[in-house]
């Protein structure tokens, strides 16, 4: 259910921010706020999306209203995540709430955070140490069926465009019943010791299972492939506008998605994303 | 003093008729006539979902991935007046049977696209590429090939850079067959070695001129209009 547009005050959502024990970090004069700081053991201090994730969220935020005096939008997302050895994957995403109910937008951060695919992105998101009662909120159990599922993090951005002020509350859920099988080394499961905390910012991967029992894919593979492809595709229906110097030939509107089939499964080398008819500009 | 101009401006996107709407294209509120509008949205409707369906194809659920496709086709049929969300979703449908390894449900769903007909040169070599693929599946190498040289004679300049895929992919699949390969394609060879910058490779074998043209031109991009 949502709430009605530009509802003002505190919302169910801030409400449900501040009951989690989030701390609103103020300060940055950029424009952007990330709410950091979080109180209690359920959600780690350092627990927040991948900088090029929010800077995507904000992308989006700007393609939104204008307001002339400061107005808050609320919006709640449901990222269900898989993983296995050795990466994590988002594999839904959902709106669960939204009191902006500007189709573009909203269209636009979900596609951001299906964004967050990338393995070292997904696993800056992992905690090893689930919370005691996992809770999914119930719009995320009605998205999950009968899957064991656990609340893997809740994290939330707040956005300052101009006047509007987005604030963005993100659970990811893990999906326990989708492992999908890898090739293992023979050696017997060990538990892993809890991750250790991967900066959203750091470029390095950071080892987090035991070195004995990880297999890092360090080769490109079909499903590097789709990532680069897919990743590229989301790029594209965020700026569908064709550049001026290929409306001529193309046509005003980018096709991303006969771009996204011709990388995915036409190119030779695959991955290859046509750039002459979908600019990466 | 300029009296005021009662003239809707033209569309943004056809620039044919009065522009009387308004349609968020990334970010920018453009001002396009209602066929326009209506056409955008049908397209919103299944590039909204895309990121969502390609999950499903990436997790192997691709019942699901083909029920997504029939929901949006279905939802958006009336107002598919030229037939663009037919054709995506039959491109999209004939790709995920294969890639679910339904080979002949996959062929019939390629059939079933080309009777849709193709926007454009590139849709084509994409269908002749995917029923290639799809009939070697089925062991009828020899029905891929012809399949790929009846879609060569179909050219545009525009979407050179895409015909690679299709003269390597006839290559692979001519030399599996012991068949050499036509000297005719070096011509489209030629226009793509152009097309980059490249000095088209000499070879005594075509194929062997083809496959290097294809690793010249790796990694680099055609050359633009104004170029």
């Amino acid at each position: 259910m949502t709430s009605r547009p530009g509802e003002r005050g505190k919302s169910k959502i801030a409400g449900r921010l501040l009951a989690v024990g989030f701390t609103l970090a103020m300060g940055s004069t950029s424009g952007l706020l990330t709410l950091g700081g979080c109180a209690g053991a359920l959600w780690p201090s350092n627990g927040k999306l991948p900088e090029r994730v929010v800077d995507k969220l904000t992308d989006c935020g700007k393609r939104g209203p204008t307001p002339l005096e400061s107005v808050n939008y609320d919006l709640a997302f449901t990222v269900h995540v898989t993983e296995d050895d050795t990466e994590a994957r988002v594999d839904d995403v959902m709106l669960t709430d939204s009191t902006l109910h500007l189709h573009e937008v909203e269209v636009c951060m979900t596609n951001a955070l299906y964004g967050m695919r990338t393995p070292l992105e997904a696993l800056a998101l992992r905690r090893h140490k689930l919370a005691p009662s996992p809770i999914a909120p119930p719009s995320a159990r009605g998205m999950l069926g009968q899957a064991e599922a656990a609340l893997l993090l809740e994290v939330g951005v707040v956005l300052v465009v101009g006047f509007a002020v987005y604030t963005v509350v993100v659970h990811v859920i893990l999906d326990k019943h989708r492992k999908k099988p890898r090739p293992r080394p023979a050696q017997p499961e060990i538990a892993e010791p809890p991750a250790p905390a991967l900066s959203a910012a750091t470029a390095e991967p950071t080892a987090t299972t035991v070195p004995t029992a990880t297999t890092v894919p360090t080769v490109t593979t079909a499903n590097d492939d789709d990532d680069e492809c897919m990743a590229l595709q989301i790029a594209c229906l965020e700026n569908k506008k064709q550049p001026a110097w290929n409306v001529k030939k193309f046509g005003p509107v980018k096709n991303c998605k006969d771009c996204y089939r011709e990388c995915k499964f036409h190119s030779k080398p695959p991955g290859t994303w046509p750039d002459y008819k979908c600019p990466r500009n | 003093m300029q009296l005021p101009n009662d003239e809707p401006p033209l569309c943004t996107l056809c620039g044919k008729s009065p522009a009387t709407e308004n349609y968020m294209l990334s970010g920018h509120a453009e001002t396009v006539c209602a066929a326009c509008l209506e056409r955008q949205q049908v397209r919103d409707a299944l590039e909204d979902q895309a990121p969502r369906i390609a999950a499903l194809e990436h997790r192997k659920q691709y019942d699901e991935a083909l029920a997504c496709l029939d929901t949006i086709l279905e939802a958006n049929r009336s107002r598919d007046h030229d037939g663009w969300l037919a054709r995506s979703v039959g491109h999209d449908r004939a790709v995920i049977l294969f890639e679910a390894g339904r080979y002949s449900e996959a062929e019939q769903a390629y059939r079933a696209w080309a009777q849709l007909g193709f926007e454009d040169v590139s849709q084509r070599w994409m269908h002749a590429d995917g029923t290639a693929r799809t009939l070697e599946a089925l062991g009828r190498d020899r029905e891929a090939v012809a399949v790929l040289e009846e879609a060569l004679g179909h050219e545009d300049p525009k979407y050179l850079p895409s015909v690679i895929w299709v003269l390597t992919g006839l290559v692979r699949l001519s030399e599996k067959i012991g068949q050499a390969v036509d000297s005719k394609w070096l011509k489209i060879a030629q226009a793509v070695a152009e097309c980059y910058g490249v000095d088209m490779p000499i070879h005594d074998s075509p194929g062997q001129a083809i496959l290097a043209l294809q690793e010249a031109i790796r990694g680099k991009q055609p050359r633009r209009p104004s170029e």
